[in-house]
């Protein structure tokens, strides 16, 4: 009999551990939200393995369908990056973020990473890129409260405009299947009858117009390589991708700023540009800085950059013929074809070997000599008036 | 201008990617070292991401892969959760740190120190640099007296004798901090946060 009582309040404590609790914290500002032209839910899908993705990806439809009353449009991210999500809660129109994904413990800051489709951590600052539309977050996954220390929920909804509710589960751990519980629907269940309670046209303002714009002159910016987020004052204002300009041989990036963006420290105009996370020795893009100006609230800043600012990695810029580049391109295609999978031999020389190749990748066709030999791994300056 | 990489296989960087991650959330089976913890780590995110990338454990012709992929999944990640108290984990001292009254109150500073941490990482990456390359050539056995004197210089302090003191005794004195912190052009507060953070070096303000 108390093996049988034993295993009930076993399996009750491992349904209860894994069930996908909702906790939540409304942030309330005395500042208004911004009224939206086309109110918008984004659905975001992170790290998780594809019978993962097939599943949560059609609650995407149940979203849709159970919050039509409130006429929110549901934008599915299926296999969300950082890139994308900081996009995403850029537009004037997201209301509302939802994620669903893996995270990692962080232990020596009691922290824990969410990591994004393609296996990129988001970054700490994830959250200053939401407009005062944004009315609620939600992230699911297992780690709850660490995941809310790591994305300093509290600090970024204290210096953005407007009422921010937050949803976080407070399981360690989230069952996506396990004992057939699904976690993640429980707590998606939870959150649409909160959902519904808000009001989003309420006690909402027209979109204030951007108060100035950051621009930035790079050069060899690759996209896709990783994630470059473009910070000021510690706020994400945008990503280096694809530029939307060129003059001659320069990548234009601008990005607009708006009035909460402001500084209170010392430095008026603080800068930086970085990967979502720096990690021990793994190859990333090398690129050129080679301006950057911020026109904001009447002033004017610009960095001082007397020559182009080398941002990578490489301490000496390799110089490889046509042929090489050819070469190495059939050593990548030829180490594909025997990769049988990551638990087996040689997986781990594999995608060392495979990092390297794409980076020497990226070097083929460079001219080294314009290239300085001590890169810096980012660009973060103070603007000068 | 470079080779663009859009023709890269787009397979490929699905695989590539998540084994960076594999790498940079451990960074021990790369370094060797082969903590438990972070063995296991990668063993379950490896199976959880390059798997799930590429249905490589979810192949429905192999029950016997899928079942067995995805309980080595949960194992996997189920002991790292375990055993990976002790992992280093990712440079928590090089990377933004969660701006919280909580992480504040552990480095005994305030929030508006850490957001200026933050704002002063290109510093701190770049100081860090110094004392890696020094810490480097201490491990090879490398070093001579005239290069103590000069890790010591570069990194603000007064000789190699205070150099050694430091790495003895895990601490730094109120003038030296102050030096070190001229040196690398860091306020205060972010050289002493980054010395306690980094090296487990205490200081005194």
């Amino acid at each position: 009999m108390k093996y049988l009582f034993f295993i009930l309040l076993l399996a009750l404590e491992t349904a209860s551990a894994f069930s996908g609790k909702v906790t939540k914290q409304v942030f309330v500002a005395p500042s208004l939200n911004w009224k939206t032209e086309s109110p918008t839910v984004v659905f975001a899908l992170g790290a998780l393995s594809l019978k993962q993705r097939e599943m949560y990806s059609h609650y995407g439809e149940t979203l849709k369908d159970e919050l039509k009353v409130l006429n929110l449009k549901i934008k599915v991210l299926e296999e969300a990056s950082g890139i994308q999500i900081v996009a995403a809660l850029r537009d004037k129109n997201t209301v509302g973020f939802i994620w669903v994904g893996h995270s990692y413990l962080v232990p020596k800051i009691k922290s824990a990473v969410l990591v994004d489709a393609r296996g990129w951590p988001l970054p700490s600052g994830f959250l200053s890129a939401a407009t005062p539309a944004l009315q609620f977050v939600a992230l699911l996954g297992c780690h709850g409260k660490q995941v809310l220390n790591h994305y300093q929920v509290e600090y970024e909804f204290s210096r953005l405009p407007g009422t921010q509710t937050e949803f976080h589960t407070t399981d360690r751990l989230l069952a996506t299947g396990l004992l057939n519980i699904d976690g993640v629907k429980n707590a998606l269940d939870y959150l649409i009858k909160d959902i519904k309670k808000i009001d989003f046209a309420k006690n909402t303002v027209q979109a204030e117009s951007s108060s100035g714009f950051l621009e930035i002159k790079a050069q060899d910016v690759v996209p896709g390589i990783e994630p470059r987020f473009a910070y000021y004052n510690g706020f994400i204002v945008g990503t280096l991708e694809e530029a939307p300009g060129i003059e001659g041989d320069m990548q234009v990036f601008k990005f607009n700023l708006y009035s909460w963006q402001k500084s209170n420290l010392k430095c008026l105009a603080n800068l930086s540009i970085m990967s979502s996370e720096l990690t021990n020795g793994v190859p990333v893009d090398d690129y050129l800085v080679r301006s950057a100006r911020v026109e904001f609230l009447n002033k004017t800043f610009s960095a001082q950059i007397t020559a182009p600012l080398h941002i990578g990695d490489d301490s000496a810029p390799p110089s490889f013929s046509d042929s090489e580049a050819q070469a190495l391109t059939d050593r990548v295609q030829e180490l594909m074809k025997s990769y049988k999978g990551p638990s087996s031999d040689g997986a781990l020389e594999f995608t060392t070997q495979l990092n390297l190749l794409l980076k020497l990748k990226e070097w083929s066709s460079q001219e080294p000599s314009i290239w300085s030999e001590h890169p810096q791994r980012i660009f973060s300056k103070c603007l000068t008036e | 201008m470079k080779m663009s990489l859009s023709g890269l296989n787009r397979k490929l960087m699905a695989i590539a990617l998540p084994g960076m991650l594999m790498l940079t959330q451990t960074g021990c089976l790369a370094s060797g070292l082969g903590i438990l913890g972070a063995a296991w780590m990668n063993i379950g995110s490896g199976i959880m991401l390059v798997g799930g990338g590429t249905g490589w454990y979810l192949d429905e012709n192999k029950p016997t892969s899928k079942i067995s992929g995805e309980w080595l999944m949960y194992g996997s990640l189920a002991a790292a959760l375990v055993l990976d108290e002790e992992n280093p984990g990712r440079n928590e001292s090089l990377n933004p740190l969660p701006i919280t009254k909580k992480m504040a109150k552990s480095l005994s500073t305030d929030v508006e120190s850490i957001e200026a941490y933050n704002y002063e990482l290109g510093q701190v990456i770049a100081a860090n640099s110094t004392i890696e390359a020094h810490l480097k050539s201490v491990s090879e056995s490398k070093f001579s007296e005239s290069e103590m004197q000069q890790a010591a210089l570069d990194m603000g302090l007064k000789d190699g004798e205070e150099l050694v003191s430091v790495i003895k005794s895990d601490k730094l004195s109120a003038g030296s901090l102050e030096k070190f912190a001229a040196k690398n052009n860091l306020t205060l507060e972010s050289a002493r946060i980054f010395l306690k953070l980094r090296f487990g070096i205490e200081t005194a303000i």
